[in-house]
C-alpha cells in the first residue's frame, strides 16, 4: 500500500513525520508569542507613557507594525491571551477616581499643584527653601 | 516663623491678639487632598505633610502646608531618578491607607494655605486618614528634597 508522506523519515528509526512537524510548528508558535508579548508590552508601555490617561487597545495587525508568521490557529490564540494580560495591565495607569471612593479631602481657595521643582518664588520665600 | 523683622513681629503681634494662635501640622500627616497628576480633572487621594509653616502670605497669618500624593498606580521607582518612594507595609496601617500597594509620589505636590488652624477647619476632621511615623516621614522628606534639587 503506498503511504503518501510528506517529509520523508531519514531512516527506519526516524519518528513519524507528522509528529515532529507539529512539534517544531509548536515551538515557533511559543517563540513568536513570547516576541510578540514583549513588543507588545514594550509597545504599549511607551504608548501609555506618552499618553497618560488615555489607553487603547491595540490591534496588533494594525498600529503595532509586529508581523507575526503564524502556521497554526494555535498562534492566534496565544498572541489574543498575551494582548489581554497587556490590556489588562494597563488599567493600572487609568484614573484613580474609583480608587480612593469616598474620599474625603481637605480644601483650601489658595492651593498650587505641581511639580516640586516648579514651585513659585513667593511659596519658596514663604517656606525658607532655596530655588 | 519669620525672625529679624520688626514690622512682621508687630503685624504678628497685632493679629495674635484678634486670633488665636496658628499652629504648623506635623510632618507626616496624612489628609485626603484633590490632585490633578498633571491633568485638568483633580482626584481624591491621600497626601502626606512633608512641610508646614505659619507665616505671612500676602499680608494675611497662614497656615501653609506642603503635601506629596499617595497613588495605587504603580510607579518606577529606580535608583538613578527616583521619583516615588513604595510605602511600607507597616506604616499602612497607622497612615490610614488600605493593604494594597501604593507610592508617594515625589512629583506630584499640593501647596495649601489655610487661615485658620487646621484642627478648626470642619473638612480636616472628616480629612483626615493617620499619621506616617517619624522616621518614613523623614525618609519622604528628604527624598522629596534631593528631588526638588537636583536636575
Amino acid at each position: 500500500m503506498a503511504r503518501h508522506i510528506k517529509n520523508p523519515p531519514m531512516g527506519l528509526m526516524a519518528s513519524t513525520p507528522k509528529r515532529r512537524y507539529r512539534r517544531m510548528s509548536e515551538s515557533k508558535v511559543q517563540k513568536a508569542g513570547k516576541v510578540v508579548t514583549a513588543a507588545f508590552v514594550m509597545d504599549v508601555a511607551d504608548e501609555v507613557t506618552a499618553a497618560k490617561a488615555n489607553v487603547r487597545r491595540k490591534r496588533l495587525h494594525v498600529d503595532s507594525g509586529i508581523t507575526v508568521e503564524t502556521h497554526t490557529a494555535t498562534a492566534i490564540n496565544s498572541i489574543q491571551v498575551a494582548i489581554g494580560e497587556v490590556a489588562g495591565a494597563a488599567s493600572l495607569v487609568l484614573p484613580e477616581a474609583a480608587k480612593y471612593p469616598n474620599l474625603s479631602t481637605l480644601e483650601s481657595d489658595d492651593t498650587w499643584h505641581g511639580n516640586p521643582r516648579d514651585m513659585p518664588d513667593e511659596d519658596l520665600a514663604f517656606f525658607g527653601l532655596e530655588k | 516663623m519669620p525672625s529679624g523683622r520688626p514690622a512682621a513681629k508687630a503685624a504678628d503681634r497685632a493679629q495674635s491678639k484678634q486670633q488665636p494662635a496658628l499652629n504648623p501640622v506635623p510632618r507626616g500627616e496624612v489628609f485626603g487632598f484633590m490632585f490633578p497628576f498633571g491633568g485638568t480633572v483633580k482626584y481624591p487621594h491621600p497626601g502626606i505633610v512633608i512641610l508646614s509653616q505659619v507665616g505671612l502670605r500676602r499680608g494675611v497669618q497662614k497656615v501653609g502646608v506642603v503635601a506629596l500624593a499617595i497613588t495605587h498606580s504603580e510607579q518606577r521607582v529606580s535608583w538613578k531618578d527616583k521619583n516615588a518612594v513604595v510605602v511600607p507595609a507597616e506604616e499602612k496601617a497607622g497612615m490610614g491607607l488600605d493593604g494594597n500597594q501604593q507610592w508617594v509620589c515625589l512629583f506630584e505636590q499640593v501647596t495649601a494655605y489655610f487661615p485658620d488652624d487646621i484642627k478648626r477647619i470642619k473638612s480636616a476632621r472628616t480629612s483626615r486618614l493617620g499619621r506616617a511615623s517619624e522616621e518614613f516621614s523623614m525618609k519622604i522628606y528628604e527624598a522629596w528634597s534631593d528631588y526638588r534639587n537636583s536636575r
